[in-house]
């Protein structure tokens, strides 16, 4: 982590590569990515409803937007995947359709003891390390090659799902703002961009925000507020900021707006699927369903808020530093840090380091008004 | 063999004059003070801190403000002179001595110094090196 003469950008990076520790790591990645390309030969070998159906496989949910979080505790990483069909699916029921895909995974040698039915996916449990839930669906016109229908067990019908529409509208929210703060300072100082410093602010602010959410809700999961929500709310509210920081102030201060007007009227806040406004994400939310799931929800913004507002005071490292612990939990925030220390005491022992003359801050870069720091021994006792 | 040249208070007083013109710097008979603010991070607090220096003797670095203080596992804070003066080299090692100058050498050495600290009270942990003399027998 390199030091930076702005604060906001120092806080930025710190927040960026917090993020960074707690995402879904490369190798896992590849681990998910030949366990779905292997689900894709299965049903490719089959003799039966898959051998002349027209199917694709894709990665939805945070795979496919960039927003994933490692779970605490035991829990696993969730990779959620489509079968995506092109069929007459009219002709067919939505029972008919899940149990082909349930078929295929239960006569196999290797995945039958994996197979776990969920309402509309089947789940693949890839034990101790990550489950994959599978997601049949059939392409419901020849025009619009993201919407699907799906079998929907409870319901006995087909409902409505758009899971790369879904994707498609995050991203293009993402890409709202062109170079972000991190990249524009990475590209002053010279340093290459890569995939830490081209992640948009969006996604970290949705990476962070999930992280709090499993934080606060770490004694309560039952009413923890859901990812679809979280990630929906902040897609919403995003205005292209530049800054992760002012990215995630300024969709705390939309949330606290809205609930506030909607308050004021004696409405909820409704979070709709921005693909197809027919779905609700938030309707567990209604009062005759499980309105503490808002209440809690409501309670967790303000939270937030509250520590947020503490962020943007001066007061030092320290105070910074005791926020983001309790925002995002202690092993995340140390875990940066001491990236940055080894980074710090490295270019100390190449004595590529100095300070400005100016601050006194550190910095890497031996440029003008900076004071080479030479080689030290700390010495003394403890007093 | 040419002994290296010591530099004179008045070379000492001249030159952190110049590097730093954010300081007070105050050349007395025997001695050269300086102080000024510091901080070693952009989102650090600034730190004040005052310098005293007598050629061939070790020069006093001092914390002003905020007060320096014990970490949350309540460790004493390391690496210091009684009196909480920084302890910023070894001696032995001649990292400083009167051929080198004050404003090359104690002032960075010092934000490395407050770099170190606000980490120590940040992890509970020291990672800038550094020895402690050997206790003395009692």
């Amino acid at each position: 982590m390199i030091q930076f003469n702005n604060k906001n950008t120092q806080l930025d990076d710190l927040l960026a590569r917090m993020a960074e520790e707690i995402q879904l790591d490369d190798t896992r990645k590849e681990r998910m990515e030949s366990a779905y390309r292997a689900i894709e030969s299965l049903l490719n070998e089959d003799t039966g409803f898959f051998k002349d159906a027209i199917f694709e496989i894709y990665p939805q949910g945070s795979v496919r937007i960039g927003t994933t979080v490692k779970p605490t505790g035991k829990n696993e990483f969730d990779l959620d995947i489509v079968v995506h069909i092109v069929m007459n699916w009219e002709e067919y029921s939505p029972q008919f359709v899940y149990n082909q895909l349930k078929r295929v995974l239960q006569n196999s040698d290797r995945y039958r003891d994996k197979v776990e039915p969920k309402n509309r996916c089947i789940r693949l449990n890839y034990a101790g390390d990550f489950h994959m839930d599978i997601l049949p669906g059939c392409q419901e016109t020849e025009i619009d090659y993201n919407k699907l229908v799906v079998p929907d067990r409870k319901l006995g019908d087909w409902t409505s799902s758009n899971p790369r529409g879904y994707g498609k509208w995050f991203i293009d929210k993402s890409n709202l703002v062109k170079m972000s703060l991190l990249e524009k300072a990475y590209a002053m100082e010279n340093l290459p961009a890569d995939e830490f410093s081209k992640k948009k602010p969006l996604q970290r602010a949705v990476q962070l925000i999930k992280m709090y959410r499993d934080e606060y809700f770490n004694d309560n999961k039952e009413m923890a507020t859901s990812s679809i929500i979280l990630t929906t709310i902040a897609g919403e509210f995003y205005g292209g900021e530049e800054s992760i920081f002012d990215t995630i102030d300024n969709i705390i201060g939309r949330i606290k707006q809205s609930l506030s007007d909607l308050n004021w009227n004696g409405d909820r806040l409704k979070v709709l699927n921005p693909v197809n406004n027919d779905e609700d994400f938030s309707d567990k939310w209604e009062e005759d369903k499980e309105p503490e799931l808002y209440e809690y929800f409501k309670k967790f913004v303000a939270h937030l808020d509250a520590q947020w507002q503490n962020l943007k005071e001066d007061n030092g490292v320290l105070e910074e530093a005791n926020i983001l612990k309790g925002l995002f939990g202690e092993s995340a925030f140390l875990r940066a840090q001491n990236s940055q220390v080894s980074y710090i005491e490295k270019a100390r022992k190449s004595s590529e380091i100095g300070i400005n003359t100016k601050t006194g801050i550190l910095t890497e870069s031996l440029a003008i008004a900076t004071k080479k720091v030479r080689s030290n021994t700390f010495f003394g006792s403890e007093q | 063999m040419n002994s290296k040249k010591k530099y004179t208070l008045a070379e000492q007083f001249v030159a952190l004059k110049k590097d730093y013109p954010e300081f007070k710097v105050r050349l007395e008979k025997n001695r050269v003070f300086c102080s000024g603010q510091l901080r070693p991070t952009a989102r650090s607090v600034y730190y004040s801190f005052k310098l005293s220096y007598k050629v061939g003797t070790r020069p006093k670095v001092k914390i002003t403000s905020p007060v320096l203080k014990r970490n949350f596992k309540n460790d004493k804070i390391p690496h210091v002179y009684p009196y909480n003066e920084l302890c910023l080299y070894y001696p032995n090692y001649q990292e400083f001595n009167s051929e080198k100058l004050i404003a090359d050498c104690i002032i960075p050495w010092t934000s490395l110094w407050l770099y170190h600290y606000e980490n120590w009270h940040i992890t509970g942990k020291w990672e800038g090196g550094g020895m402690h003399p050997k206790l003395k027998n009692k």
